[in-house]
């Protein structure tokens, strides 16, 4: 079980040969990419990525836009196949787990690997209660611990002492800066092992995008995060490995302080120092 | 992403950078007034070296001010990371140069207008002097090109000052009964000492060179000269 959240009691008839985060169970599983390539029709997006996310730390993706980082993000929970015409090569595996392969279903995958998205977005028609709660419903919980859930990931993201006593509010009343804390407790509530952030603080505002990456670190201790960010002092503040992408390959992988201060490809020293022709 | 997307960035790094190296002219121009004045008793020369230490001083503020802008504006990173930072040590280094010619030329009046010397001494201190000038501009040299060879060989050269440093020293013990002249001595063996300085400060340049190539910080030895 990754604490702080009991048990949601989701019962899914998930395929068992998927992780589930439980007793016995390693916190995080280390995500594997390899030889993954993905196309969108004719245009190939990812041209052979071979990677490897380790545990409860958190991987940036930094690159251009078009680098395919992205595309990489959704590669690993399955989101890449939901474009029109859109399909891949390789091979994504979630602690050992292929998630494309043929005995997985897709309600797993997305419980394992939870995401939060660019711009908050939470349901509108729901409370702040309900848009935490509602995967957990979907996936069949009930009963007090849907509560204890919901009320535990708004704990970690901070929202519980802010908005404990009106739980019942439209979620696009809150701040920017809530909101997105929000989806992230609402990724959080089916205690996913790995999480994705594709530029989570893009549409924040600096307090907020603080706050944000504060929790991203307090995440590790439970989570594996893999975040795509152009910010690159961003990268660099939270990031314990980078990864740079460029025409849909990883060119350099490192620690995040090694990245910044000697990167080891020249291509890499060009793009992270603005002198990129 | 176009060429030259940070150019306002890169002309300001180049600026600074010309900068801290004028500081390192500044500091020969210090040094030959130093020994100068030292050479001939020159008291008024002596006294424009000190007062003239100020634009050294500004120097290092401009460049310590200049860095600290370009990292709370510009957030350098790789290569350019490491020229801001050893921009900083330089300058700093520039500025302990030049105290260590204001020490100098403060003991031009209080080793006597007609002091009596030691040929031997006086010799040694002209090597030094030599020698500290020339590692000066090859420092300066080195970090410009970033040329790793020419900075190691900095450690080699500098050993050539400690010995004349040592050498003076041991004379100064054994030249004699004459206080006077004693006195005198141990007066050089304070401007050898100065001098000594200004080499492991461009050591210390050198060192600096070497990190903005390859990345990684060693202290030189002198085994490697």
């Amino acid at each position: 079980m990754n604490p702080p959240f009991p048990d949601p009691g989701l019962g899914l008839p998930g395929p068992a040969t998927m992780p589930e985060p439980g007793p016995g169970v390693a916190a995080a599983p280390r995500v594997e990419v390899a030889g993954l390539r993905a196309f969108y029709g004719d245009v190939e997006a990812l041209a052979g990525v071979d990677l490897e996310v380790p545990a409860n730390a958190v991987t940036a993706l930094i690159g251009a836009s078009g680098s395919g980082k992205t595309t990489l993000l959704r590669c690993i929970n399955r989101l890449h196949e939901e474009v029109p015409r859109a399909r891949l090569e390789g091979r994504v595996t979630v602690d050992g787990i292929d998630v494309y392969g043929p005995a997985i279903e897709l309600p797993a995958v997305r419980r394992v690997v939870g995401m939060v998205f660019q711009r908050p977005t939470p349901f509108p028609s729901m409370s702040v209660y309900d848009n935490v709660a509602v995967g957990l419903r979907l996936a069949g919980a009930r009963g007090p611990a849907v509560r204890e859930t919901v009320v535990a990931a708004l704990e970690v993201v901070g929202l519980w002492d802010e908005l404990g006593h009106r739980l019942g509010v439209p979620a696009v009343s809150l701040s920017g800066g809530q909101q997105q804390r929000l989806c992230i407790a609402r990724a959080l509530a089916p205690d996913p092992a790995v999480i994705l952030m594709d530029e989570p603080c893009s549409a924040l505002d600096p307090i907020a995008t603080l706050r944000i990456e504060r929790l991203i670190g307090e995440l590790t201790a439970n989570h594996t995060i893999v975040l795509v960010t152009h910010n690159m002092q961003q990268a660099a503040r939270v990031a314990d490995t980078i990864v740079f992408m460029m025409d849909g390959r990883v060119i350099e992988h490192s620690p995040a302080l090694e990245l910044f201060t000697r990167p080891r490809d020249v291509r890499t020293e060009r793009y992270v120092t603005g002198n990129f022709g | 992403m176009a060429q030259g997307i940070r150019q306002e960035f890169r002309d300001e790094l180049h600026q600074l950078e010309a900068q801290a190296m004028g500081g390192l002219d500044l500091v020969v121009t210090q040094l030959d007034r130093a020994l100068e004045a030292m050479k001939y008793q020159d008291v008024e020369l002596a006294g424009m070296v000190i007062m003239d230490d100020d634009r050294i001083d500004g120097r290092y503020l401009e460049v310590n001010q200049g860095v600290l802008g370009l990292l709370a504006r510009q957030a350098p990173v790789a290569t350019d990371l490491r020229v801001v930072a050893a921009l900083l040590h330089i300058i700093r280094c520039v500025e302990r140069m030049g105290d260590q010619c204001v020490n100098m030329a403060k003991l031009v009046p209080l080793s006597g207008f007609e002091a009596p010397k030691d040929k031997v001494i006086l010799d040694h201190i002209e090597k030094m002097g030599i020698c500290a000038r020339q590692q000066v501009g090859f420092a300066r040299e080195a970090f410009q090109s970033r040329h790793v060879e020419l900075a190691q060989d900095l450690v080699r050269q500098d050993a050539e000052i400690n010995r004349l440093n040592r050498a003076i020293f041991q004379r100064a013990v054994a030249v004699g009964d004459d206080p006077e002249v004693r006195e005198w001595a141990m007066f050089m063996v304070l401007v050898a000492r100065c001098l000594e300085r200004v080499g492991d400060n461009t050591v210390d340049i050198a060192e600096q060179t070497v990190f903005v190539v390859t990345g990684l910080f060693r202290e030189f030895t002198h085994n490697e000269g």
